[in-house]
């Protein structure tokens, strides 16, 4: 007798013990050594005789079944498997950061200028220490022409305080607004008017970096948050809300998500199957500076890859979309650590706070889950 | 059928049942619904089934990527498409002569369609005129597909029967548009000789030679124009290619209903023969008489023959004797498998572009003949050109081919396997007007669920084997 589990399950090992993705239903298991084993010897298509009390557990909730005779199972994927990176087919470009200013009047702790202190740093307000000329109005719009050609999927228009030189923020709002999918505007929410709001209505969705909770944002628009529970039970009425987890210390890093077998999302049918190639944030996305400056991620400030000052961002992606991948198919499988963990496919990761704290690109520290 | 609703291509082996899932684009587990009741095993089989009935209705909650540009076929949605996807290869047509004279060959008399052999060449401004506005294309729509690189392919006729316009539109490419072109040439191989070869290994060509097998098959179906044999003069401009341990250069092999197909595998074997990389059935296009000649009793030996071929490869597979070497058993046998489990565009649309068929967008590949005229690629016949290189591609003209294409689809909606389909234009064209599916396809859902039945049963014993070769 055999046992399979079905298409859409996926039985993952890690270097002791794996764990069983249910993509459909979006349900996660994690199993015991015993359990791993008797599965691992299923998924190879092995005659088992034994141990059927769990299996047929696993038949009761829908994962897999029993058959006579040793069976071909194919698993699901997204796609065809036929086509590779190196097709030729134009580039998937998910997510693109425009930074479109580096200037601020505030100094708050947890901006970048102080190093990478936070876990969503990407999707927040930051200044750097870098005093390059910034981009033309022009130049943003050829760039913005381009992203619209390569159908970027989601903008993100940041700053700085993008609030400085508003008219210059909207011209750039008004040329992505109805020719990419999702556009995200992100203000610090001392610098919020209701004007801004109205400007923005229908053009982009706003999200609000705030690190004091108590002056109260309209509930309508996504707020990122520093990490305060007590912030967070008074912010209930906020429509989305992302917590941005801080490091307030050099020294020990207590504030900041240690993540554990338990903090681990249910898999998503779509983004298991991508984080088994791509990093879960990394993956088809590109940062463009206030200078011209393309990185993979606003806070990974040393990895220049190159400048739309000097060349087109269609120039840019084909001389350097090797290097580009680097960052791209940076899965976890490669991650110190990660690659030994049964849980890779469904856990996040911001690689640009953990290369800061470990000095490494593959380096892992926040993480007490111990996969061995 | 278990199921409510969708579409479902049905096929078993001895030991188990599958379904196709036309809609997501998997192959999917069933129990087979009679099964020989020993003493106990009712109440295996009454659970079994139970919960699989319950797991096909999770199945279809399963998630489908949301169609987002569903255009029509028109004008502009077709442009957006070619300039995002398109310009993949220009095809030059150096000549429509050749040197060798096969009776299969799609120019010669077999064909109605087709054109014949000629002795017509393509002048070397013809081909500088196809090879700017093709770069000129790359140049312009580089924001649409940053990663698109040229590839620039010479077909014939015999294509070195043209030499000097090959050589002269090479140089030209490298001293105009950099060093990043990808050659490629297909070849009868009699005029490639040391110094040709050594040219062509030094420009980077991929080499694609029609060799169909050993001395006696391939002179059966390879001749020079005099009647004269070609193997010899074949072999020798080969081994001048490997002897240099070149190794991008392949074999397209083609048989009919006289090919022993055991004896062509041993000779494919050896060490110093390229790999097969194109093996098919001499063309039996609509319009083609070639096949008239075979009686019924030869096919029936040949599909007796092929099924034989074809247990011998797998078994060896599964005895573990064999390993990817690009033999002709493994690209008739192993390929269409490893195809038909990796190809689909699993859980996405078809585009509303070209929702049925394995068809092209025409432009996509840009095949220009001796005299200017741009075709779809280089096996479609000459009656479907899409533009001119004076005045560009004819979108317009491209439209109105797809529309008009697209009024065959009569059977696809309801076909079973629609996303496992590989044809194209090619297999429903007669002269300048398309056949309609339903007569093309009659038993095409058959013949797969019995190609699969006898596939499954391979993998049922071998995985490792299929998920671990490469054919890309």
């Amino acid at each position: 007798m055999y046992f399979r589990l079905y298409p859409e399950c996926y039985y993952i090992e890690g270097v002791k013990r794996g764990a069983l993705f249910d993509l459909i239903e979006s349900k996660s298991y994690g199993l015991n050594k015993k359990e791993s084993e008797i599965l691992r010897k299923c998924e190879n298509n092995e005659k088992i005789d034994e141990n059927m009390e769990f299996l047929e557990e696993l038949q009761k909730l829908g994962l897999g079944n029993f058959y006579n005779k040793k069976p071909y199972i194919q698993k699901l994927r997204v796609g065809s498997s036929l086509i590779g990176t190196n097709s030729g087919l134009p580039p998937k470009l998910n997510r693109v950061f425009l930074e479109i200013n580096n200037n601020c009047n505030l100094s708050c702790d947890f901006c970048g200028i102080n190093g990478v202190k936070r876990t969503k740093g990407c999707i927040g307000c930051n200044v750097w220490n870098e005093d390059s000329e910034p981009l033309k109005i022009d130049r943003w719009k050829k760039v913005i022409k381009e992203l619209i050609v390569l159908r970027c999927n989601d903008v993100f228009i940041k700053g700085g305080d993008i609030t400085l030189n508003w008219d210059e923020t909207m011209k750039i709002v008004n040329m992505v607004s109805g020719n990419i999918s999702n556009v995200y505007v992100i203000i610090h929410q001392k610098f919020l008017k209701e004007n801004l709001i109205n400007d923005l209505n229908n053009k982009a969705k706003l999200i609000v970096q705030i690190d004091n909770i108590r002056e109260r944002i309209d509930g309508s628009i996504s707020a990122l948050i520093l990490r305060d529970d007590q912030w967070i039970k008074e912010f209930n009425d906020v429509k989305d809300l992302i917590v941005d987890y801080v490091n307030v210390t050099e020294s020990t890093f207590v504030f900041l998500p240690s993540v554990g077998r338990t903090d681990v999302s249910p898999p998503n049918l779509f983004n298991f199957l991508n984080n088994m190639t791509f990093h879960p944030c990394l993956g088809h996305s590109l940062t463009i500076c206030f200078d011209g400056k393309v990185l993979p991620c606003p806070m990974m400030r040393n990895h220049k890859i190159g400048s739309v000052k000097e060349a087109d961002l269609a120039d840019i992606i084909s001389d350097k979309m090797e290097r580009i991948k680097k960052f791209w198919g940076l899965n976890l499988d490669k991650i110190e650590k990660c690659g030994k963990c049964e849980f890779k496919y469904i856990c996040d990761d911001c690689r640009a706070l953990e290369e800061y704290l470990t000095g490494k690109l593959k380096g892992k520290l926040l993480c007490h889950y111990n996969p061995s | 059928m278990w199921f409510k609703e969708g579409i479902f291509l049905e096929f078993n082996t001895k030991d188990n049942l599958y379904y196709w899932d036309n809609d997501v684009g998997i192959f999917i587990p069933s129990i087979q619904k009679k099964t020989i009741y020993k003493k106990g095993t009712n109440r295996f089989y009454e659970k079994q089934r139970f919960y699989h009935v319950n797991w096909l209705e999770k199945w279809d909650k399963i998630p489908k990527v949301p169609h987002k540009n569903s255009p029509d076929v028109t004008v502009d949605s077709i442009k957006e498409f070619i300039f995002r996807f398109g310009f993949t290869q220009l095809t030059l047509e150096l000549t429509q002569d050749c040197n060798f004279r096969c009776p299969y060959c799609i120019f010669s008399d077999n064909y109605e369609s087709t054109r014949n052999h000629s002795k017509s060449y393509m002048s070397f401004s013809t081909a500088k005129k196809a090879i700017d506005y093709y770069y000129s294309l790359i140049k312009k729509y580089k924001g649409y597909n940053p990663l698109r690189k040229p590839v620039v392919g010479f077909f014939g006729g015999e294509p070195l029967l043209n030499f000097a316009v090959l050589k002269k539109c090479v140089e030209y490419i490298k001293s105009h548009y950099g060093n990043e072109t990808l050659f490629a040439i297909t070849t009868n191989g009699s005029l490639m000789n040391k110094e040709v070869g050594e040219w062509l290994i030094k420009n980077d060509f991929k080499i694609l030679i029609s060799l169909n097998g050993h001395e006696k098959e391939h002179n059966r179906l390879r001749r020079y124009g005099d009647g004269k044999k070609t193997f010899k003069d074949v072999m020798e401009n080969i081994n001048h290619i490997t002897s240099a341990d070149y190794e991008d250069i392949g074999i397209v092999f083609v048989y009919d209903y006289d090919t022993d197909l055991f004896a062509c595998e041993e000779f494919f074997k050896q060490k110093n023969i390229p790999r097969v990389e194109v093996a098919s059935l001499v063309s039996n296009a609509p319009d083609s008489h070639y096949f008239d000649k075979f009686k019924e009793k030869k096919f029936l030996n040949f599909i007796e023959q092929f099924e034989k071929a074809k247990n011998y490869y797998m078994d060896s597979i599964i005895k573990g004797n064999v390993k990817s070497e690009g033999t002709l058993f493994e690209r008739l046998f192993a390929v269409p498998l490893y195809n038909d489990l990796n190809k689909c565009n699993t859980l996405y649309h078809s585009s509303s572009l070209m929702p049925f068929t394995n068809a092209c967008i025409p432009g996509q590949k840009m095949f220009v003949d001796v005299n200017g005229q741009i075709h779809i690629c280089e096996r479609v016949n000459q009656h479907f050109p899409i533009g001119a290189i004076d005045d560009g591609l004819d979108f317009e003209r491209i439209c109105a081919l797809i529309q008009d294409y697209q009024l065959n689809f009569d059977k696809c909606k309801e076909c079973q396997i629609s996303k496992l389909c590989d044809k194209c234009y090619v297999q429903f064209m007669v002269e300048k007007k398309f056949v309609k599916a339903s007569k093309i396809c009659e038993e095409a859902e058959e013949l797969l669920k019995k190609r699969l039945s006898i596939d499954f049963k391979f993998l049922e014993k071998d995985i490792a084997f299929f998920e671990t070769l490469n054919f890309q």
